[in-house]
C-alpha cells in the first residue's frame, strides 16, 4: 500500500469496516510512515469526540421572529388566498401529471375557481395529457422526466402568477404573465403528444 | 375553502391514500401556510443551526445565515418534490447557502473557502488561536476551508465526492483539507 491508498482507507480502519487483510497492509505502511501514522492518529483521535458532538442546536427565539417577518414582508396575499390559489393549481397540475406519467398516487382536480381565461387553456392541458397518457410508453424515461421537471417549473409559475393577481386582479402585466404561462404548458404537451406520436 | 379542508376532501373521495402527517405539513406550507411553515420550522431549526453555527464558527453569524436558510427554504417550497425527506433537502439548501456566503468576498472582504492551490493550505489560520480544549471551540478556531471539509465529512457524514460538487472543489482538495484539519484539531486538544 502506498499513501494514497492508505489515507483512502484509514476512515474505514479506524470504524472498523475495513477488512483484515487490508487492515494488514495499513499497518505496515503506518510502521513506516510518519506522515500517515498523524492522519491516522489523529483520525483515531477524534473520531468518539465526533460523534457525540450534538445533532441539533436550539436557535434562539429572535431566529425564528426574524424568519416570520422577513417571509412576512415577501407574501403578497394572505397565506389563505395563496393557499386556496395554489391548492387549485396544484389539484390541476397533479391531474394531468398523473396523466402524462400514468401515476394513481396524484389527486383528481378539485372543484375549481380558477379565472374564465384559464378554462380553456386548462381544458387543452387535459385533453393533451388524455393524448399523452395513451401513447407515454414510447417516450424515454429520461424524456418524460425532462416533461415531468418542465412541467412543474411551469406549473409553479403559474400558481405564482396566479397569487399575484388574486392579490392584484386588476394588473394586466399579471394577466399577461399568467396566459403566457398557461401557453408554455400547452405548448409543451403539445409538443410531447407530437413526439411520442412520431415515435 | 382552506387547503386542510381540500386535502381532507380528497381523502374522503377515495382520491389518493392517507400521507404522513410530516408530508401533509410540508403541502400545507407549499400552499402558503405560513403556520405549517412554522411547524417545520420548530422540527428543523436545531440541525440547520447546528450545521450553521459549526460551518460558520461565529454565533452571531450563524443565527443569520439559519434565517437565510428558512427564508430560502419559503421561497423554494415549491420545487421541494418529495424525492427526498424535507429535512434531507433543506440540510442541502443550508450547506448550499452558507457556502455561497462564504463564497461571496465582497461581503466581508475575506480570502474564498476553497482553493485548489495546496500553498493555501500553508497560510495562518483566521479567526481565534486553536487554544481551547473542548471540540466545539477548536472546530470554531479552523480555518474556513478546514473547517467546511471537516464539519461536512466527520460531522454531517457527507462524501469528499458530495463536498467537492457543493463546493466547487477537486475531491484531492477536500481530502487534504480533511486530513489537515484532523491535525491541526488534534493539535489545539491536546495543548
Amino acid at each position: 500500500m502506498n499513501c494514497t491508498d492508505v489515507r483512502d482507507r484509514i476512515d474505514d480502519a479506524v470504524s472498523g469496516r475495513l477488512a483484515a487483510g487490508e487492515l494488514t497492509g495499513l499497518e505496515q505502511h503506518l510502521a513506516t510512515c510518519a506522515e500517515c501514522r498523524a492522519d491516522y492518529d489523529a483520525a483515531r483521535y477524534l473520531a468518539p469526540a465526533t460523534g457525540r458532538l450534538p445533532r441539533s442546536i436550539e436557535p434562539p427565539a429572535r431566529v425564528w421572529a426574524g424568519v416570520e417577518a422577513r417571509i412576512a414582508r415577501r407574501r403578497t396575499v394572505t397565506p389563505r388566498l395563496a393557499a386556496a390559489a395554489a391548492v387549485v393549481l396544484m389539484a390541476v397540475s397533479s391531474a394531468v401529471t398523473a396523466l402524462v406519467l400514468g401515476r394513481d398516487d396524484a389527486p383528481a382536480p378539485a372543484a375549481l375557481a380558477a379565472p374564465a381565461f384559464e378554462a380553456s387553456y386548462i381544458q387543452q392541458a387535459s385533453a393533451l395529457a388524455d393524448l399523452l397518457a395513451r401513447d407515454r410508453g414510447r417516450l424515454a424515461p429520461e424524456t418524460i422526466e425532462t416533461l415531468e421537471r418542465n412541467l412543474r417549473i411551469i406549473d409553479g409559475a403559474i400558481a405564482e402568477s396566479r397569487a399575484a393577481l388574486e392579490a392584484d386582479p386588476a394588473d394586466p402585466d399579471l394577466r399577461l404573465l399568467l396566459r403566457a404561462s398557461h401557453e408554455q404548458k400547452v405548448a409543451l404537451l403539445e409538443q410531447a403528444t407530437r413526439l411520442a406520436r412520431e415515435l | 375553502m382552506h387547503a386542510d379542508a381540500l386535502f381532507l376532501a380528497g381523502h374522503a373521495e377515495g382520491l389518493r391514500p392517507a400521507r404522513p402527517m410530516a408530508d401533509l405539513t410540508v403541502r400545507r406550507a407549499q400552499a402558503g401556510d405560513a403556520a405549517a411553515f412554522g411547524e417545520l420550522y420548530r422540527a428543523h431549526a436545531g440541525r440547520i443551526h447546528a450545521l450553521c453555527l459549526r460551518l460558520e464558527g461565529d454565533a452571531a453569524r450563524a443565527e443569520e445565515l439559519t434565517q437565510d436558510v428558512f427564508v430560502r427554504a419559503w421561497e423554494r417550497l415549491a420545487s421541494f418534490r418529495g424525492e427526498s425527506a424535507f429535512g434531507t433537502w433543506l440540510h442541502r439548501l443550508a450547506v448550499n447557502v452558507v457556502l455561497a456566503d462564504r463564497r461571496s468576498l465582497w461581503r466581508r472582504g475575506r480570502r474564498i473557502l476553497f482553493t485548489d492551490d495546496p500553498a493555501a493550505f500553508e497560510r495562518p489560520a483566521e479567526g481565534p488561536a486553536l487554544q481551547a480544549a473542548d471540540l466545539e471551540v477548536a472546530i470554531a478556531g479552523l480555518p474556513p476551508g478546514a473547517r467546511a471539509v471537516f464539519v461536512l465529512h466527520d460531522v454531517e457524514g457527507y462524501t469528499h465526492e458530495e463536498i467537492a460538487r457543493l463546493a466547487g472543489i477537486a475531491e484531492g482538495t477536500s481530502k487534504a483539507q480533511l486530513f489537515r484539519a484532523r491535525r491541526l484539531l488534534r493539535e489545539a486538544l491536546d495543548r
